[in-house]
């Protein structure tokens, strides 16, 4: 993705972006930029604010400088409720889907905020041809499903709500590569399909590389790097990012 | 004569369990032990005093007329005050909704003084015989109410958008914001629906005990006790545990004699909290059958 | 040279998850000693068990060759190990001073020292750290980087031998950083052993003499940052094992 003042149509910008929690600083002045229908992967060492980065793009934490423009307009101060409206969804880390409830449910309360009917149920079923595991647990409680499908779930919610930009937050956490493959592969249907444009946060930097089409890595809350997905995955500077050597 | 026991103890069950359900629910959802939540009852009661008397309207006729005033009454204390304070410690939002509580009462002793008042339709005494148990018409009626009011609450939570929104944020406040849940309204409405199911019990309570401005604690101390023995945020587990504490009483107040009656609930209570914490239902939320 | 501070087969379990399993270490007196992880590692529990927040469910922790599971966990400070906290909560009605002459009133054994010498030793250790021009300002004046290294101050006034500092940068710019960075050499270079959890990873594989990783709660590797960073295990862990296998082609 670029850097600032990369691209006048940019889908997404994110210019000088300071964030914090309490007054222990996380982002300093991150510039990002993410064109509409690109795949870009987000790296960096655990602590570095990559999660933050997410979660402050969603409207989850309040940005204590810089801002935030999507499709033209900022989005200054809204709530992570108001920022899914405009087309931004999160799948955050560790799932967090609703444990009481089915994995219907749990997949409907994406589409929270549609209101056309039809199109929600087309949806529903193009979901479930996407993640037939899923389907055939339809009822299931979300508490007894697989980690696997425990993220499938979590990424059909996060789809539900058609977004423009779809987020994901460490999604091969704990999941067994075959699955993780399994899942990469549905998101490339999603891409396909969509032209959804995907920010993906990921530890198994591999995978992310492959799926994305660029990257930048993320240290102690600042850009480090930015280039072409195939560059990075040759660069030994990506394990000195991680490894501090 | 225990046939009368059981009979009184279901009966009594149904509304107990009507005050617990709305404080359960907003514990479970906010996280908040609403210390208003008897007041509410209390005043509602008063309120169908005085339009009894002022207008001669039926004290079941009346439970439409205070739901909705009181709904009204939480949203916009919730809205308004809670709201500043929910991200604060539990002191604090202890503090303000005892604090409300206090206006709540004085408010009962400005307008009605520290009379004893009943509300007393003319059906008050009617009754059927059944062999040896007398079954009280009225209380019949709280009971079909009550009854009625928690499946209504039940389905809401299940079949509508706005009850599934709430039981959302109730298991993941930020998981629910990011599917597009406005978390603040949300809270609003919740315990906008909490003051009314208390304010339709006040209304029904009003029948059958007498009104005096000390029963907001007496009550509140009846849901905390039932919500408890449900486990907090759990609906089935309020029907159990409203069930659960008037067989308590009841059979208490038979084999010990009435002045045993509070001792017994909350005896119970504190068993509850030592050696299963989480309610007798367990620790599942609710709308989970 | 002598492990100051040894473990063996150190496990801690929450229900019937195993956060730490089975760790074996041996810092020696007078190093460096990193700690490093993916998040959920086991790191914080590790510094827990140590400094005696919790209990070890198997295992145990040796300091100067005396097990530490013996010891009540309100006296390891009076045995010479002090740790700091991630969040940094100082004591909010007293001054700066105040707030670190607290830890000599009940530090190390035979330190029955009076007021008078308790705040002179906190005294002594503000200059260390740099927060002497602070010292009678309200605690609650400090900025983050103040805080931090008031923790370190209140950690040193009770003459350790081994101090634990968990993540001490989380939160400071580059230029905050680095200073700590240097205060830790200069609190090593006084003969304190320090034991460092961190997130700052180009920091802490520089301040270190020897790093441990850990992965899932245990040990993967354990020498000194350069060797480790080209531990295929270590790479694996922190960039996917699918990096790894294509670092290693």
């Amino acid at each position: 993705m670029g850097g600032a003042g990369a691209g006048v149509s940019a889908l997404l910008s994110v210019e000088k972006l300071n964030a914090a929690y309490g007054d222990a600083q996380v982002l300093w002045d991150v510039d990002l930029t993410l064109q509409a229908g690109e795949i870009a992967a987000l790296l960096g060492p655990n602590g570095a604010g990559k999660t933050t980065l997410l979660r402050t793009i969603a409207g989850l934490l309040r940005p204590t400088a810089g801002r935030i423009v999507w499709d033209g307009a900022p989005l200054e101060g809204l709530g992570a409720h108001r920022t899914v409206s405009r087309g931004i969804a999160l799948v955050p880390e560790g799932r967090r889907l609703f444990a009481g409830m089915t994995v219907t449910e749990n997949v409907r309360m994406g589409a929270y905020l549609r209101s056309q009917r039809a199109d929600v149920h087309e949806d529903l079923d193009w979901i479930f041809d996407l993640f037939p595991q899923l389907a055939a647990r339809r009822r299931t409680q979300a508490g007894a499903l697989s980690g696997g499908e425990q993220q499938m779930c979590a990424i059909a919610r996060g789809l539900m709500a058609r977004p423009r930009l779809l987020m994901l937050d460490e999604l091969s956490l704990g999941l067994a590569p075959v699955m993780v493959d399994r899942i990469v592969e549905m998101l490339r249907r999603v891409h396909r399909e969509r032209g959804t444009t995907m920010l993906i946060v990921e530890q198994d930097v591999q995978m992310a590389l492959e799926l994305a089409s660029r990257g930048a890595i993320l240290e102690v809350g600042r850009i480090v790097r930015r280039a072409e997905a195939r560059e990075l995955m040759d660069d030994p500077r990506v394990k000195t990012a991680y490894l501090g050597l | 004569m225990i046939a009368q026991e059981i009979l009184n103890a279901i009966l009594i069950g149904g509304i107990y369990a009507s005050i617990g359900i709305g404080f359960s629910l907003v514990y479970g959802v906010m996280n908040l032990l609403n210390l208003v939540h008897g007041a509410v009852i209390m005043l509602a009661g008063y309120v169908t005093y005085a339009m009894f008397r002022a207008w001669g309207l039926d004290p079941f006729l009346s439970i439409p007329v205070t739901m909705a005033l009181f709904f009204a009454f939480g949203y916009l204390v919730q809205r308004l005050l809670i709201n500043r304070i929910l991200a604060a410690s539990v002191l604090m939002s202890l503090i303000l909704t005892y604090g409300i509580d206090l206006v709540l009462v004085n408010v009962v002793l400005l307008v009605w003084k520290t009379d004893l008042l009943a509300v007393t339709p003319a059906y008050a005494g009617a009754s059927w015989t059944v062999g040896s148990v007398v079954v009280s018409k009225v209380r019949v009626g709280i009971f079909l109410v009550s009854a009625l009011l928690t499946v209504l609450m039940y389905l809401f939570l299940d079949r509508t958008r706005t009850g599934n929104a709430i039981k959302a944020a109730a298991l993941d406040r930020e998981a629910a914001q990011l599917v597009g849940v406005d978390t603040m309204k949300i809270y609003a409405i919740t315990y906008g629906i909490s003051s009314a199911l208390a304010a339709a019990s006040g209304s029904m309570l009003a029948t059958i005990y007498t009104l005096t401005p000390t029963i907001d604690g007496i009550y509140l101390g009846k849901a905390f006790v039932v919500a408890i023995l449900g486990g907090l945020g759990n609906i089935t587990g309020a029907v159990v545990g409203g069930l659960a504490l008037s067989f308590a009483e009841s059979l208490g107040v038979f084999f010990l004699g009435p002045s045993y009656q509070e001792v017994i609930g909350f005896s119970i209570f504190l068993l509850v909290l030592i050696f299963r914490p989480y309610g007798l239902v367990g620790r599942r939320f609710y709308a989970e059958i | 040279m002598t492990a100051i501070l040894e473990a063996r087969g150190v496990t801690r379990r929450f229900g019937g998850v195993r956060a730490v399993a089975g760790v074996d270490f041996a810092v020696e007196a007078g190093e460096i000693f990193g700690i490093i992880g993916p998040n959920g590692a086991g790191k914080t529990t590790l510094m827990n068990l140590i400094s005696r927040l919790l209990p070890l469910s198997e295992g145990e922790i040796f300091f100067k060759g005396r097990p530490l599971s013996r010891v009540p966990a309100h006296t390891i400070a009076r045995l010479g190990i002090a740790r700091t906290f991630q969040i940094v909560r100082p004591f909010p009605g007293l001054t700066v001073r105040e707030n670190v002459a607290i830890g000599p009133l009940f530090g190390r054994a035979g330190m029955r020292a009076s007021i008078g010498e308790c705040l002179q030793r906190a005294d002594a250790t503000l200059d260390l750290v740099g927060l002497g021009a602070r010292r009678d300002a309200p605690v609650t004046t400090l900025t983050l980087a103040g805080r931090k290294r008031l923790e370190l101050a209140r950690a040193l006034a009770t003459e350790p031998d081994v101090l634990l500092l968990d993540e001490v940068m989380a939160g400071l710019n580059r230029t905050e950083v680095a200073e700590v960075a240097g205060l830790v050499r200069d609190i090593n270079a006084r003969g304190v052993t320090i034991v460092v959890i961190e997130h700052v990873m180009e920091v802490i594989m520089s301040v270190s003499r020897r790093v441990l990783v850990l992965h899932h709660g245990e040990r993967i590797a354990l020498g000194p940052p350069a060797e480790v960073a080209q531990d295929p295990r270590v790479v694996q862990a922190y960039l996917g094992a699918r990096w790894a296998a294509r670092a290693q082609a």
